[in-house]
């Protein structure tokens, strides 16, 4: 009986620490061994899915002229968060499930810094916007190719406003329309996630601040952070911004919107494809305006958006993955990506191309805030100061802290995450 | 005759009070699921009404649900594959060591115990990446059991605990008078415990059903196409037509079709699973 | 099967099982490990014949466990003593880690989450006790529909997770249905009180069930014929319940309570989907995502997935010493 006990208590330890004993050798995060895998063949592509099917299109008109180095599209979940779950695990492992993937324009730093990405600096990116390039660019180096982009704009109602302010001031003027027709005024993404920080960003841009300089210095304990800041807190106070915005995400703001309870949403292009669709349950449907965001003393700045494409260290086909990136970024892909997939396309010259122009109504405006548009932080730590941020703003726009508490206190909180990394 | 009357009264107020019990119950259990079903009819683009019912109802959300592009139907046949493997896997295994535990005399059994329930006490995300290096290694990306083996350690310890604490409570009378007749230990459990704790046995059947249907951290890591992909992965590949828009009356329409064949499941497997326990049973 | 009827009816005929036993029904339970312990004893190579038999019996559970489990829980802890650099492997730090997060820069999240975890635990606990419980009663009448009314009861523990993390957000929107109901406008998702009850209802409405499903099945094991001696011997419906009943599900209740503990503490979706963790719902589960996942610290991570593990291990252990110390006695009676 004793014996017995000792073999079964043994047997699982023994299967449990041979197993480590057998695997704990390839060290966590083992940067994979890049160098070899720089052959031809079929790949995998990763991205959100498509419901739209047409990138299978895409891919298909690639794979008919590349019979020997087919791509295999991997849809992964549609929340961001997942799709970094599951890109982080296979990376981490250098497994390489995904040789090419759309990275979030934020993650480029990450990733990269980590020696997760291969370097694609024979990437041909001339032709495309600078601060899309910018955006997958880490230590000089150009780790994630631009696939599509984004910017905010702020929506308005012409059948109430006749012209859009073009500063925070002429805005909060404007919420006289909103209270004579009894509906709320402003609002964008207020809940504490990525999109507050993208928000609060926006705000301190637009007052000709930084989150972080060029330099790499924190600097939102400035008075144009303060001011940006300042444009929101007094929002919620004075009643501009509601007070429900304070749970809004992008898809709320939207509603509301659609519903006819706003006057003024910052939100991103994509609100105006679904509100002036056809049948939608919209009381704007034909008059929905566009214009870029305003700013303290003129036009504001809107953050960046959209993905990049970036290379897998684990991948044994690199040489393909890169012909298919460039293949991605071809006037003809981005083009479709555009009519096909609503996905603002990288290239600048379609942009003033007339026949898009005509199909895409908000094309000109996207183009102007494109090129004023500003990258959040490029940090190795990216998350980490992103969630620092939305915190300490969130309890500032719920009136727990004051401007001032709150980016004093960011500013050290930030420094710290800077310094260590 | 007071008497009479105040007890009929009494018996009255008791089997009102009970069925006020079961309308509460069913309330209770139904109203989200409701609302659910509800935001699943509305039309894709009218999301923005709390009418309680679906005015112009549309199956516009459901049709999407099956729409080729989701592949949803495969779906559902890779998680009755997955959770059916697992549950019955899981379920021989738990029943043999639940046996063991409560009806055999050996040492360490406390030890064994507290072993397999520390098994579910550990964070799932930190046991995902060292999972998926393994299965990496073992070219299990993309394959049913890359599910189905964690899905039964996941469900094991549930199985284990819930089936010992059934099995324990059946009388040793039964099982030793049984051994006298001349039945050994085997035939002793079979026709006298698992009859005896038959409801126990259903219970711990479902409950590992669901949990296994239910999995979607690990699958959504492992199964990256629609060749096997469950319902849960599924699901969180739904997406608007662009980057933000979230297709809530899609979602709610999958949550409704990913629930109901699971009660159907249950409803109709309800008297076999039982009948098939006390087959040659006493009860 | 004659003999074994023979033997159930004599059973139920037997003196102990009839009124003088019934009221405690422990006398019953205990009765069985001494003489099982006597008759083990008069046995002893059978014994041990029947301990290689319960050996390879118990043996696939805890290879399965040891392999998808075990080991990478080994590589966790493993890894939690390392440090997370970028660019360069990682160095042994002990428990420079656990320090950080504990009494360190991460100690006011790492506080913060583990008072709102406790939080959920013991509010949903409770909850999801009393209304499994009184599900379960309910269910356990004979009437007809019944099988209907346990198929609805299964609805909310059957929808999947964040399918139903969705709905709530959806139903507890600002201008969602739950408003519409009541006729004001709380901003749920937008302050902690709110926030934090709206995650207690939404989880004790999906789990309930699963209590209610356990403590059925146990009611359904209890023989009527204790309630009808009970009932000869002028035992009311309140002693019926409070001595038959409660004692004899109290395994069944036990386990249940314990298997929500486990989940409860390692609670994730719900509030993750609900608030991404504002207003003070930081759960600790959170924290070693944000930590891996979000912050790309695997061995941080690991340490918050280690201190998360000791958390439940101790609140189980608490529990069982305290509530359910019965359910680790073996046949021997007393714990191996």
């Amino acid at each position: 009986m004793k014996h017995t006990r000792k073999f079964a208590v043994g047997a699982v330890l023994a299967a449990a620490v041979g197993m480590v004993a057998g695997c704990s050798g390839d060290a966590e995060q083992a940067p994979a061994e890049g160098s070899e895998g720089s052959g031809r063949g079929p790949i995998t592509f990763a991205q959100g899915k498509d419901t739209t099917g047409k990138l299978q299109t895409v891919i298909d008109g690639w794979n008919a002229d590349h019979p020997d180095e087919e791509v295999t599209f991997i849809e992964l979940a549609e929340a961001a968060d997942e799709q970094r779950t599951a890109l982080v695990q296979d990376f981490q492992a250098g497994a390489g499930t995904y040789d090419v993937a759309g990275l979030d324009v934020v993650w480029t730093a990450e990733f990269a810094a980590r020696d997760w990405l291969v370097p694609l600096d024979d990437i041909d990116t001339t032709g495309l916007f600078e601060s899309t390039v910018d955006s997958g660019t880490y230590d000089g180096t150009l780790y994630a190719a631009p696939y599509n982009t984004n910017a905010g704009f702020l929506y308005y109602r012409t059948d109430l406003v006749e012209t859009p302010p073009t500063t925070w001031a002429e805005l909060e003027d404007a919420c006289d329309i909103a209270v004579a027709n009894e509906i709320d005024c402003y609002a964008g993404q207020f809940a504490q996630y990525e999109g507050l920080t993208v928000n609060f960003s926006e705000a301190v841009n637009s007052a000709g601040g930084s989150v972080i300089d060029e330099n790499g210095e924190v600097t939102v304990d400035t008075p144009e952070a303060k001011a940006g800041l300042q444009f929101l807190v007094d929002g919620f106070e004075s009643g501009t911004i509601p007070a429900e915005a304070i749970t809004y995400q992008e898809e709320e703001g939207r509603r509301a919107f659609q519903a006819g309870n706003l006057l003024f949403l910052r939100n991103w292009p994509y609100v105006h494809g679904l509100a002036t669709q056809e049948g939608a349950d919209s009381v704007v449907q034909d008059t929905i305006g566009i214009a870029p965001l305003p700013g303290a003393d003129g036009l504001g700045a809107s953050t960046l958006g959209g993905y990049n494409l970036a290379i897998s260290k684990a991948s044994e086909n690199q040489q393909t993955a890169k012909d298919f990136i460039t293949y991605l970024e071809s006037e003809e892909v981005q083009r479709t990506l555009l009519t096909e997939l609503s996905l603002p396309p990288v290239r600048s010259s379609l942009y003033d191309d007339a026949a898009l122009q005509a199909d895409v109504p908000y094309l000109a405006t996207l183009k102007s805030a494109l090129e004023n548009a500003v990258a959040r932080p490029k940090a190795v730590a990216y998350s980490e100061l992103s969630t620092l941020i939305s915190t300490e703003v969130y309890e500032a726009l719920q009136g727990s802290v004051t401007v001032d508490e709150a980016l004093s206190g960011l500013q050290e909180d930030l420094q710290d995450v800077v310094d260590a990394s | 005759m007071s008497g009479t009357w105040t007890s009929r009264v009494r018996r009255w107020a008791a089997s009102a009070s009970f069925a006020v019990g079961v309308a509460l119950l069913v309330v209770f259990c139904l109203a989200p699921f409701y609302w659910m079903l509800v935001s699943g009819l509305k039309s894709p683009t009218a999301i923005f009404n709390n009418d309680l019912l679906p005015t112009t109802a549309s199956l516009e959300n459901f049709a999407a649900v099956f729409s080729g592009r989701n592949q949803f139907s495969r779906a559902l046949l890779n998680s009755v594959v997955v959770a059916g493997v697992t549950t019955l896997t899981a379920m021989i295994v738990g029943v043999s060591t639940a046996y063991a535990l409560t009806r055999l005399v050996f040492p360490g059994r406390t030890v064994i115990l507290a072993l397999i329930l520390a098994a579910s006490m550990f964070p799932g995300v930190a046991i995902l990446t060292p999972l998926y290096e393994l299965f990496a290694d073992l070219g299990w990306i993309n394959t049913y059991q890359a599910m189905v083996v964690p899905d039964i350690s996941f469900a094991l310890p549930l199985a284990i605990w819930t089936l010992t604490a059934f099995f324990r409570e059946m009388p040793w009378e039964l099982e030793q008078a049984a051994k006298v007749d001349g039945a050994n230990p085997f035939q002793a459990f079979r026709l006298i415990i698992l009859p005896l704790a038959a409801p126990g046995v259903f219970t711990t059947t479902i409950l590992v059903f669901i949990a296994a249907w239910n999995e979607y951290l690990i699958a959504s890591n492992v199964s990256i196409d629609a060749s096997t992909s469950p319902v849960t992965v599924a699901i969180a590949k739904f997406t608007g037509s662009s980057q933000f828009e979230q297709p809530f009356g899609t979602q709610m329409a999958a949550g409704v079709v990913a629930t109901i064949p699971l009660v159907i499941m249950v409803l109709l497997f309800q008297r076999r699973i039982v009948e098939g326990l006390t087959a040659g049973g006493l009860k | 099967m004659k003999a074994g009827r023979a033997v159930l009816d004599d059973v139920v005929r037997h003196p102990d099982m009839t009124l003088e036993g019934a009221p405690d029904p422990r006398t019953r339970t205990q009765a069985a490990p001494d003489g099982a312990r006597a008759g083990g004893a008069r046995r002893r190579p059978g014994r041990s014949r029947e301990g290689r038999f319960a050996f390879w019996l118990v043996l696939p559970t805890l290879i399965v466990l040891a392999g998808v489990i075990g080991y990478p829980v080994v590589r966790a802890v493993v890894r939690s003593l390392y440090d997370d650099p970028v660019g360069r492997t990682p160095e042994f730090i002990g428990l420079g880690n656990y320090a950080e997060a504990v009494v360190g820069s991460g100690a006011e999240d790492f506080w913060a989450a583990l008072s709102t975890t406790m939080f959920f635990t013991g509010t949903t606990v409770v909850l999801e006790l009393v209304i499994g419980m009184a599900m379960a009663l309910v269910m356990n009448r004979a009437f007809r529909g019944r099988s209907i009314v346990r198929a609805v009861v299964l609805v909310p523990w059957a929808i999947p997770t964040a399918v139903c993390a969705v709905l709530w957000r959806w139903t507890f929107d600002a201008n969602g249905i739950v408003n519409h109901l009541i006729g004001q406008q709380v901003l749920w998702t937008g302050s902690e009180w709110p926030a934090k009850w709206a995650i207690v209802f939404a989880d004790t409405w999906k789990t309930a069930p699963f209590i209610a499903l356990l403590v059925l099945a146990g009611l359904q094991t209890i023989s009527q014929e204790i309630y009808e001696a009970a009932r000869v011997d002028g035992a009311g419906p309140v002693r019926r319940f409070v001595s038959i009943t409660l004692p004899l599900v109290r395994p069944a209740i036990v386990v249940a309570v314990l298997f929500r503990m486990l989940d409860v503490l390692r609670i994730y979706d719900l509030p993750q989907i609900f608030t991404h963790g504002a207003n003070d719902t930081r759960t600790l589960s959170m924290l070693v995502v944000e930590e891996s996942i979000g912050n790309l610290k695997a061995g941080m991570g690991s340490a918050l997935s280690t201190l998360t593990f000791l958390i439940v291990f101790l609140v189980a252990l608490v529990y069982i010493r305290v509530l359910g110390a019965r359910v680790l006695n073996g046949r021997d009676g007393g714990a191996a």
